[in-house]
């Protein structure tokens, strides 16, 4: 009998009701444990660290693998008892999913924390030794810091407490207007430009690198110029009534045989023949090499290249 | 919903794609040699490094915006390698991030492999860098590294987006002799325009492998192979069975959700050409199982807090 | 005192192969804002031929019925505002006239959000200063921006097995100022599960669709929107059936832009005649041709621009073989 059947009706780990005694018991215990381990993890034998790691890696990963194994009860409701007990895991694992998600997305915005110190602590130091780039570095603080009092300053004044009858009364224009000029004057256009270089980098890589050397260059250069001169509606409408003015009009065979030369059907036999079943047959190689890396990776027996 | 919409089916193949690598990882760790076949790019990395040491210009690797997953463990992995490489010859290298997570342990394992070539001093901490996790931002900073370090070499392998061309074209413009891979199919055209080696596909994946010659990964390696061999003799064996069947075989039944529950039920009809729903390789992988899409479960009263919020019935 | 080197004189192939990069940039420059400013003041429509897959993206966009609910996966920044970005405003001036509520968020960028409000005011801008005038679309009333999710993925299987529960948190403020659920809200107040939403929009140049297939794709009618590079990869998913409908890049927002003008009769055909109610109706004298059909003659210069400078390389590279031999 599997122990969570025990559980119906459903008051779960999950459900405690928020503001309660019950939650906030939970939250406690879970950070005093959590707490406890990261600080008892400094003292466990050198020998049991990487079966801790392991099990903890396994555990984690066994929830995911949960929910794709598990058949999932159809048409679940929270005010409804399970059949049976593959329905009672597959209610709890369901029911866990949006907690669980709400740790991903807290864990995802903390682990950005340990970015910002690693910039810090990198460009600070540039700062204060002088390093030749250092102007680089200051501007780059600089820059950081500003953004984020503008950020949250404008956002004190549009969202904070008691902010929407304050903005109304007195509207803060120094932090709207900061934020503005930062974010989307400077920081959106700069993305933007970013973006655009794009498009002069590929024009100079195809001028030095599109050139006939043999005969798979040749296929290929003469490949991609029909595709993109089927991306320009004015040539695939020009080259279409071209091709059936010299078929002729109605259905006989010369018009049909005409009409596989139309730019467009030339464009979309590339396309279903040449195209997709590559990319296809790359993908699966990449989703297969993508399965074995995450099997090893749970299952704790991924060797890196330096073991 | 998986077992609805595909039936066991699915599962089962993935199950048996795990089966193939485990064994095959099993049959390496006995000590079977198992042949990889030789991939240039990877056999650049040493004349990457040695170019660098001779200019006495720093080697860049980057993973791209891969995140704390499969890909960027791999690419961290392959730098690993380079990063041993480079320290042998004493060249310095730079590693930029675009993710914390992947930051932090990138930091551990870079020094980690100083500490095992026994030159744990040589290890500069401002060598991997997280630059920022916004694309371009993220482009910006590690096109101002390749022009004012002059990188030597560059290896850019992982999670590639728009941001590939940018950095490849920047570090053309210094000289650096390039290995690219991507995982994201469609950047692979920009890094062959302007790399000079480029991994293509798997190629990625097989990189650990190949240059470790680890059981564990040649095995794996083995097992993905024949994963591969298995779908494309099923994608040959079902184009030559549906071809027959669509040009001979009539259908006969109709399949459609009816009653209470929506459960699917079987009727005759008068027999006509398959349409290409009713051919078998689209009913083996989009089985419906006969179990009722709305079953019915008793209810329970639902504790005040467990009442949605919105006041809308479940 | 030495004597100065002379340089020695290309050939017409060497120089037709060394052209200097600065040269090639300023050349593209001069010939993209040159066509752009052309196209904007001749008001220049590039004709073009809606592909099946964009028909597919049309037809099941224009037969959502009034009132029901898509939801619109946002991954646009102003740098991909030329391709997304127009293929976004297509999508919300459909929307808009067809009554079609909509939810909007992003897990790629906060950006992302802040773009898509801005192409919504200007499309209420426009809609205020048509002739008639037309009702503006009002958050909370008509849609809801439920923000950035920083795990993706994670939230879309929540939303899969669960809707209410994964946006169960999500508040905005009502006519009244109150912050209340989304689920109050007459944008998601009928949705109980997934599948009662009509579809789902990945607009991206980022490769949001194959996680958003994997997730929620059996359960509501895919549509991705993507910049033209992403094509390829995704084209095979729409031959499979598990995209119903693909926008192609900037060329793909022009087909859109295109289809609402002329619409999809009952043959199919793009503009027909055909007797019988159209498979998808056009939008007649409204607005259709925007920001798309003004940036598709520059897009076209660009490309035979590109084409002509890859024949410029490749003559010079057979002058010079010619020559030395």
């Amino acid at each position: 009998m599997i122990p969570f059947a025990q559980l119906t009706p459903p008051t779960t780990l999950w459900s405690a009701p928020n503001g309660s005694t019950l939650l906030w018991a939970e939250i406690i215990i879970a950070f005093l444990v959590g707490t406890a381990i990261v600080f008892g993890l400094a003292f466990i034998p050198k020998g049991l660290r990487r079966p801790i790691i392991g099990s903890a890696t396994f555990l984690g990963g066994l929830y995911f693998m949960l929910h794709y194994l598990w058949p999932t009860a159809q048409d679940y409701s929270k005010d409804e008892i399970p059949r049976n007990s593959v329905e009672t895991v597959s209610f709890w694992l369901q029911s866990s999913l949006p907690t669980v998600t709400n740790f991903n997305q807290v864990l995802t915005g903390l682990l950005l924390g340990l970015g910002i110190a690693s910039l810090l602590r990198v460009h600070i130091g540039r700062v204060a030794k002088k390093h030749k780039e250092w102007p680089y570095s200051l501007t780059l603080v600089i820059s950081m810091v500003v953004m984020t009092i503008f950020g949250y300053w404008d956002w004190c004044s549009k969202i904070g407490p008691g902010a929407a009858k304050a903005a109304a009364e007195n509207p803060q224009i120094f932090p709207n207007f900061g934020w503005n000029f930062l974010f989307d004057g400077l920081f959106v256009n700069l993305d933007a430009v970013m973006y655009s270089m794009i498009a002069f980098f590929i024009f100079s890589a195809a001028y030095r690198s599109f050139r006939l050397r043999s005969a798979e260059s040749a296929i290929l250069l003469g490949t991609a110029v029909l595709v993109m001169l089927s991306l320009m509606g004015s040539v695939l409408v020009g080259w279409d009534r071209v091709v059936d003015m010299m078929g002729g009009s109605g259905h006989g065979s010369v018009a049909t045989f005409m009409g596989n030369f139309r730019l467009g059907n030339i464009k979309d036999w590339v396309q279903n023949n040449f195209q997709s079943p590559s990319i296809r047959a790359i993908e699966f190689g990449l989703a297969i090499g993508i399965l074995a890396m995450s099997l090893r990776l749970w299952l704790g027996i991924e060797k890196g290249i330096n073991s | 919903m998986q077992y609805y919409d595909t039936g066991y089916l699915q599962i089962f193949f993935v199950i048996l794609l795990m089966a193939f690598l485990l064994y095959n990882i099993n049959r390496a760790r006995k000590g079977k040699s198992l042949f990889i076949r030789r991939i240039p790019g990877l056999n650049a990395i040493e004349e990457a490094v040695g170019r660098s040491t001779e200019m006495g210009r720093p080697v860049l690797m980057v993973p791209g915006l891969s995140n704390l997953g499969p890909v960027g463990i791999q690419a961290v992995n392959i730098f690993a390698h380079i990063t041993r490489t480079a320290a042998k010859f004493g060249t310095p290298i730079r590693l930029c991030l675009a993710d914390a997570a992947l930051f932090s342990v990138a930091q551990e394992i870079i020094r980690d492999v100083y500490q095992s070539e026994g030159i744990p001093d040589s290890y500069d901490p401002n060598s991997v860098r997280f630059i920022s996790d916004r694309q371009f931002a993220f482009a910006a900073g590690v096109v101002g590294v390749i022009l004012r370090e002059k990188v030597a070499a560059c290896f850019l392998m992982g999670d590639w987006y728009a941001e590939s061309l940018i950095l490849a074209e920047s570090a053309k413009e210094v000289g650096a002799i390039q290995v690219a891979a991507s995982t994201v199919t469609t950047q692979t055209p920009f890094l062959i325009a302007a790399c000079d080696y480029v991994l293509i596909g798997d190629e990625f994946y097989a990189a650990s492998a190949y240059l470790s010659r680890e059981p564990v990964l040649v095995g794996s390696l083995v097992g993905q192979d024949w994963s591969k061999l298995l779908i494309a003799s099923i994608i040959v064996v079902l184009t030559v069975q549906a071809s027959i069947e669509k040009a001979y075989v009539p259908q006969t039944y109709q399949q459609t959700q009816e009653g209470e529950g929506k459960i699917w039920t079987t009727k005759p009809i008068p027999p006509h050409l398959k349409k290409k729903a009713e051919l078998f390789e689209r009913r083996l992988f989009y089985a419906h199982d006969p179990e009722a899409l709305t079953p019915k479960r008793e209810k329970r009263t639902l504790q005040p807090w467990e009442k949605d919020e919105s006041g809308g019935d479940q | 005192m030495d004597e100065p080197v002379e340089k020695p004189q290309l050939s017409l192939g060497e120089k037709l192969q060394s052209v200097k990069r600065n040269a090639l940039y300023l050349t593209l420059f001069c010939v993209v804002s040159g066509s752009l400013i052309l196209s904007h003041a001749l008001s220049i429509r590039v004709p073009t031929q809606p592909q099946e897959y964009t028909k597919d993206a049309y037809k099941l966009l224009r037969n959502i019925p009034e009132g029901q609910t898509i939801v619109i996966d946002t991954g646009t920044t102003n740098a991909s505002r030329g391709e997304c970005g127009c293929q976004m405003e297509a999508v919300l001036r459909m929307a808009m006239r067809e009554k079609v509520k909509f939810v909007l968020y992003t897990w790629v960028e906060p950006q992302c959000v802040e773009v898509a409000k801005s192409i919504i005011a200007n499309i209420n801008q426009e809609r205020r200063t048509s002739n008639p005038p037309l009702p503006e679309y009002k958050e909370w009333d008509d849609y809801v921006i439920l923000g950035f999710f920083p795990d993706g993925p994670t939230m879309l299987q929540s939303v899969a097995s669960n809707i209410r529960e994964a946006w169960g948190t999500k508040k905005e403020k009502d006519p009244t100022g109150a912050e209340r659920s989304v689920f109050e809200s007459p944008v998601l107040k009928q949705i109980k599960r997934v599948d009662d939403l009509k579809a789902y929009l990945p607009i991206s140049p980022t490769n949001l669709m194959p996680t958003v297939v994997a997730r929620v794709g059996r359960k509501v009618p895919v549509i991705s929107m993507i910049a033209g590079v992403m094509f390829p990869e995704q084209f095979n998913y729409y031959k499979s059936g598990q995209l119903k409908g693909l926008v192609n890049g900037l060329v793909g927002a022009v087909e859109l832009e295109a289809l609402m003008e002329k619409g999809i009769d009952s043959a199919g055909d793009v503009g027909g005649n055909a007797p019988g109610p159209p498979i998808a109706a056009p939008f007649p004298g409204a607005k259709n041709y925007a920001r798309g059909s003004d940036y598709y003659f520059a897009f076209c210069c660009a490309i035979t621009l590109l084409m002509l400078t890859v024949i410029v390389g490749n003559v010079g590279m057979m002058l010079e073989k010619r020559r030395n031999r």
